[in-house]
C-alpha cells in the first residue's frame, strides 16, 4: 500500500515537473517570438521610408530638411541594426536610439503631410500615411506584446512553486523593453 | 454579495453609481480572464447537469422501471438494494441527453462559426479597398500576440461587428460597412480589439457550447411538459404496468415525480436562458476590458460604444433578419429599440444578451 502511495506521489511530482518545464520553455519561446516580431515591424518601417519620401519630395520642397533628416535617420537605423545583430549590449542600445530617432522623424513628417491638404489629398500619399501610421502602431503594439510576454514568463520564473523548476534548469528572468514616453505615443497629427 | 458591497463602497468616490456584479480589477486582466473562465465552466457544467436531469425525468416517465410496483410501497427507491431510480428509463434518458448534447456540440463546434458568418452575409474584405481595416486588425493581432484573423465585411448600414472562431488561432473578425463609415480610426481599432478579445478569451467557443446546451434543454423541456401530463394521468389512473399489485404507494410516488417533472420542465428552459444571458453579458464586459488592455486607449472604446449605441437606436427597426439569429454575437445588441430620450431603453436585465451601454462605459471608466 505504502509503496503505491510513494509511486503515485513520485509520478505526480514528475508530471508536475514536466508540465512546468514545458510551460517555461513555451513562454520563453513566446518572448523570443515577440522580440522577432518587433524586428519584422521595424523592417517594414525601413522599407516604407523611400516610398513615402518619393511620394512627397516634389510637393514638399519647402520642408526639405524634414525629409533629409528622415532619410539620414533611416540609414543610421539600418546600419545600427546590422551591427546589433552580431554585437553586444552597447550595439543593441545604439540600435534602439537610432530607431527612436527615425520614429521621431517620421512622426514629424506625418504631421507635416497632414498639415498640407494638397499633399495629404493625393491618393498615393494618403495611402502611404495610412501605412505609416499603421507601421508606427504595429511597432508600438509588438513592443507592448513583447513586454506582456516577458511579464508572463517572469511571473513563472519567480513565483512559487514553478520557480523551483526554473531554478533547477537555469531559466532566468528577462528585462523589459523600456522606451521614453515620447516614443510610446503614436505620432499625433496636429495642424500647425 | 458582501464583497461587492465593499467594492462598491470603495468605488463611490470616482464612479457615479455602484457597479453590480463581479468586478473586473483595474489592471489585472489575467485574473479577470481566469475568473470568467471559471464562471463559464461552472455555468456550462450547471447547464449540462440541468439537461441530464431533464433527460432523466423524461426517460423516467416514458419508461418507468419495471420493478417499481413489484418492490412494494415501502420500498422508496432512494435506499435499499433495489435502487430503482438508477435503473430503467431515467438512466436511458439521461444517457441519451448526454450523448445528444455531445453530438450536437461537435457539430456546432466544427460548423458553427462558418454558419454564423454566412447567415450574417459576411464576405472577405478586399485588402486594397479595405486597407485600413486590414491594418487595424493586424495591429490588434500583434498586440494580442495572435496570428492575424480572417477579415470580413458585412454590407449593411447597421454599425456593428462580431467575431467567430472556435480557436484563437483560427478566428474571423467581421465588421459592417456602417461601422467603418461612422467610426474614427481609433474607435475602429477599439471595436476590433474588443472582437480580438472575444477570440483571445475563447468566448465564441464557450458561447457555441452554451447555446447548444441551452437549445437542447429548451427542446427537451417542451417534450417533458407533454410527457409530464401523460405521466401524471397514467400514474393517477392506474395505467402503470404494476399498479394493480403495488397499490397506492407506487401511484403516489409517480404523481409526486410527475409534479416535480412539471415544475422542472417549466423552470429549466427559463433558468437555462437566464444563465446563457448572464454568461453573455459577462463576456461583453471582459472583451471590453481586454480591448482596453490591447489598445491602452479607453477613450476610444467609450467613444465607439457611445456611437454604436446611438446608431443602433436608429437602425434597430431596419436590422436585417439575420441580426436576430446572431443577437448575442454582435458588439452591441442590434435589436434594442430607441428609448424616450433618443437613447436606447435600458435592456431588460436578466433576459438581455448585452449589458446596458451605460454600465459598460462605467466599467471602462473605472479601469482607465
Amino acid at each position: 500500500m505504502e509503496v503505491w502511495i510513494a509511486i503515485g506521489a513520485v509520478v505526480l511530482l514528475a508530471l508536475y515537473a514536466i508540465t512546468t518545464y514545458n510551460g517555461l520553455v513555451g513562454r520563453r519561446n513566446g518572448v523570443r517570438n515577440a522580440f522577432a516580431q518587433i524586428s519584422v515591424q521595424l523592417k517594414r518601417r525601413h522599407d516604407l521610408v523611400p516610398n513615402l519620401v518619393a511620394a512627397v519630395r516634389d510637393a514638399m520642397a519647402f520642408e526639405r530638411e524634414t525629409l533629409e533628416a528622415v532619410v539620414a535617420a533611416r540609414g543610421r537605423a539600418i546600419s545600427a541594426n546590422e551591427r546589433a545583430t552580431t554585437g553586444g549590449a552597447a550595439e543593441r542600445s545604439a540600435a534602439l536610439a537610432a530607431e527612436r530617432e527615425l520614429g521621431a522623424g517620421l512622426g514629424r513628417l506625418l504631421a507635416v503631410v497632414e498639415a498640407y491638404p494638397e499633399i495629404r489629398s493625393g491618393a498615393h500619399v494618403s495611402e502611404l500615411t495610412e501605412e505609416l501610421r499603421s507601421t508606427e502602431n504595429r511597432i508600438a503594439f509588438a513592443r507592448q506584446h513583447y513586454n506582456d510576454s516577458i511579464q508572463s514568463y517572469n511571473d513563472r520564473v519567480q513565483m512559487f512553486p514553478s520557480n523551483v523548476i526554473a531554478g533547477l534548469f537555469g531559466f532566468r528572468t528577462e528585462a523589459f523593453f523600456q522606451v521614453d514616453e515620447a516614443e510610446t505615443a503614436v505620432p499625433t497629427v496636429s495642424l500647425r | 454579495m458582501a464583497m461587492n458591497d465593499v467594492a462598491a463602497a470603495e468605488q463611490a468616490d470616482d464612479v457615479p453609481r455602484p457597479i453590480e456584479g463581479p468586478r473586473i480589477d483595474r489592471t489585472d486582466f489575467a485574473s479577470a480572464i481566469r475568473a470568467n473562465r471559471r464562471r463559464s465552466l461552472m455555468i456550462c457544467a450547471g447547464l449540462t447537469l440541468l439537461g441530464v436531469v431533464l433527460g432523466y425525468l423524461v426517460g423516467f416517465v416514458i419508461l418507468p422501471p419495471d420493478n417499481l410496483a413489484a418492490a412494494g410501497a415501502e420500498q422508496t427507491g432512494w435506499v435499499g438494494d433495489d435502487a430503482w431510480l438508477l435503473t430503467g428509463g431515467g438512466a436511458v434518458g439521461a444517457a441519451v441527453m448526454a450523448a445528444a448534447g455531445g453530438l450536437w456540440s461537435v457539430l456546432a463546434l466544427t460548423r458553427g462559426d462558418r454558419m454564423a458568418l454566412s447567415i450574417a452575409g459576411a464576405r472577405d474584405a478586399d485588402p486594397v479597398a479595405h486597407r485600413r481595416l486590414h491594418n487595424v486588425v493586424e495591429e490588434m493581432a500583434l498586440a494580442a500576440g495572435l496570428p492575424k484573423p480572417r477579415v470580413m465585411v458585412i454590407d449593411t448600414d447597421m454599425p456593428n461587428a462580431f467575431a467567430a472562431g472556435l480557436r484563437p488561432e483560427r478566428g474571423t473578425i467581421a465588421v459592417t460597412r456602417g461601422l467603418m463609415e461612422r467610426l474614427s480610426r481609433d474607435q475602429l481599432q477599439a471595436v476590433v480589439a474588443h472582437e480580438m478579445g472575444h477570440l483571445a478569451n475563447g468566448d465564441s467557443r464557450y458561447m457555441v457550447v452554451v447555446s447548444v446546451v441551452v437549445g437542447l434543454i429548451v427542446i427537451v423541456a417542451s417534450i417533458a411538459r407533454s410527457m409530464a401530463r401523460f405521466g401524471a394521468l397514467s400514474g393517477g389512473s392506474g395505467r402503470g404496468r404494476g399498479s394493480d399489485r403495488g397499490g397506492g404507494g407506487g401511484n403516489a410516488a409517480l404523481v409526486v415525480i410527475a409534479l416535480v417533472l412539471m415544475l422542472v420542465a417549466f423552470l429549466a428552459p427559463l433558468a437555462a436562458q437566464m444563465m446563457k444571458f448572464a454568461l453573455s453579458r459577462q463576456r461583453e464586459y471582459l472583451a471590453d476590458a481586454t480591448a482596453v488592455k490591447l489598445t491602452r486607449n479607453p477613450q476610444a472604446m467609450i467613444g465607439a460604444l457611445d456611437q454604436l449605441d446611438r446608431a443602433a437606436a436608429e437602425t434597430s427597426r431596419a436590422a436585417p433578419v439575420s441580426a436576430r439569429a446572431l443577437e448575442a454575437l454582435w458588439i452591441v445588441n442590434p435589436l434594442d429599440g430607441p428609448g424616450e430620450s433618443g437613447r436606447r431603453r435600458r435592456p431588460a436585465g436578466l433576459f438581455s444578451t448585452h449589458p446596458a451601454i451605460e454600465d459598460r462605459i462605467d466599467r471602462i471608466r473605472a479601469m482607465a
